[in-house]
């Protein structure tokens, strides 16, 4: 396991090591703009940050995914195939690693943000004033700070379960093409054709699942509140991640 | 050791290995023959566990194809297999990760013997070099069973003969070696058991010396006769 998803990462060196060097340049260009006390372009500098940071995070997932759908019609997935794993082993290991790329970038890029938030405030007085404001406005709706790091807590992991959902269905698709499909000329648009199925139903069901704490009185009781889909959006995880060993395990033809 | 009864894989309705039934012990190498497209290669894919049998049975070992006979199977395909960024010195690290029986030191004699260095880039190779480059990999493992699917392809005259003598030198008594090639008369000189595939069956099978006594002819001979129809 260790070692499927050493070369896991490996397989992804180049393109994180350019996200890394996006990710250098621009924090050099936003020191640069705090430095010369540049509001304009620290401004700027925040924005681009933001946005390079989600493109970073929403390109790993599919990068995976890309990856995945390759090595199933490639040759390379000999290597990976012709060792000792179990299919199972071999799923979640690139489901793990990932995972850990994710998790990682969302703490690099979260401190990240946060270090420069606390240097804007410390270098533009009035972004401190503006975040007072802020704080004062989030406590008169109801939304004390003693609950913001719990909120924020089970938002991400909320938001994992249903992304993570999502990137198994993915998978699933791209594995039931190379398996069950195999032989069909119009395996690709089915494996399109079945993700947007599977995440219809998903939808439909969800919606259908009793939502507690309504009306929410805050951010925790919101989360909490969509708790049974959740819990659903994991079941489906699980299912989605053992279909894929089954159909690997039974069915694959590389 | 491995033990296949009625196997069958269809792609597409078409049949590539068609009610194949064979046992394959150890203390011997096995010619699998037959033409492009007889079957040999998804033969050979199944016993590695990279391709599933639509029906039909296949054990290594009283068990079925899986985790346990990966561990003690070497399969060489005839493609290329490695990601991009791999040297010799890479695919070599990678064996030694994932298989307990890889030898690194055996590794790099064979890498010397065969005149490839190891930091040279496979994608880089010529098809003869990544084809020793193959062997050497498959060859440094203490599998007891090697799979060679068209080793002596795209592998110059004088190679060749190294090949063949890495393939001696590399069996013993508790291994079995199956090989795959169109070059009949190259291998005809180190195998034990012959097996003629033709459309994904078998047409014949048996010891080598037996079946030159029985037909009177060599298996080159018999590979034209059966082949030429």
């Amino acid at each position: 396991m260790f070692n499927l998803m050493k070369y896991e990462f490996r397989k992804n060196r180049n393109i994180l090591l350019v996200m890394g060097g996006g990710l250098l340049l621009l924090q050099l260009f936003y020191l640069y703009s705090i430095i010369i006390k540049n509001d304009e372009k620290a401004a700027v500098g925040m924005v681009l940050l933001t946005i390079f940071a989600w493109v970073c995070f929403f390109s790993v997932f599919i990068l995976a995914v890309i990856n995945y759908s390759r090595e199933l019609n490639s040759k390379s997935s000999y290597l990976i195939f012709m060792t000792p794993n179990s299919s199972y082993t071999i799923i979640f290991s690139k489901m793990l690693s990932i995972l850990i790329i994710g998790s990682a970038m969302a703490v690099i890029f979260g401190l990240l943000g946060f270090l420069d938030l606390q240097l804007l405030s410390a270098t533009f007085p009035e972004v401190g004033t503006l975040s007072s404001l802020l704080n004062e406005m989030l406590d008169a709706l109801g939304i004390p700070l003693n609950t913001l790091l719990p909120s924020a807590l089970s938002a991400l992991i909320t938001f994992i379960i249903y992304f993570f959902a999502s990137v198994a269905i993915v998978y699933l698709s791209v594995t039931l093409s190379a398996t069950f499909l195999q032989n069909s000329k119009l395996k690709s648009y089915l494996s399109v054709g079945l993700f947007f199925l599977i995440s219809f139903l998903q939808g439909k069901i969800i919606d259908l699942l009793p939502v507690l704490y309504d009306p929410p009185h805050n951010i925790l009781e919101s989360i909490l509140g969509i708790l049974p889909g959740t819990l659903f959006s994991l079941a489906l995880l699980i299912v989605c991640i053992y279909s894929c060993g089954k159909l690997l395990e039974k069915r694959v033809s590389l | 050791m491995l033990e296949c009864k009625d196997l069958v894989k269809t792609y597409r309705n078409k049949a590539a290995v068609n009610h194949l039934s064979l046992q394959v012990e150890p203390g011997r190498i096995y010619a699998l023959l037959g033409p492009n497209g007889s079957g040999k290669t998804t033969f050979m894919k199944m016993a590695a566990g990279l391709v599933k049998p639509n029906s039909g049975e296949l054990l290594f070992e009283g068990k079925p194809i899986g985790v346990y006979s990966k561990a003690h199977t070497a399969y060489m395909p005839t493609e290329a297999y490695f990601y991009p960024y791999m040297t010799g010195a890479d695919a070599g690290k990678y064996y030694q990760d994932f298989f307990d029986d890889f030898d690194p030191d055996q590794y790099a004699r064979l890498l010397e013997t065969m005149n490839l260095d190891p930091k040279q880039k496979i994608s880089k190779m010529s098809s003869g070099m990544m084809a020793k480059l193959k062997i050497a990999l498959n060859l440094s493992r203490n599998a007891k069973l090697i799979m060679l699917d068209e080793p002596l392809n795209g592998i110059d005259i004088i190679a060749r003969d190294k090949i063949i003598d890495t393939i001696i030198s590399a069996f013993s008594p508790e291994k079995a070696i199956i090989l795959s090639s169109h070059l009949v008369d190259e291998l005809e000189k180190i195998i034990d058991h012959a097996i003629f595939i033709k459309d994904g069956a078998m047409v014949l099978a048996g010891d080598a010396e037996m079946l030159r006594m029985e037909r009177g002819k060599s298996i080159v001979e018999l590979y034209k006769e059966i082949y030429a129809e």
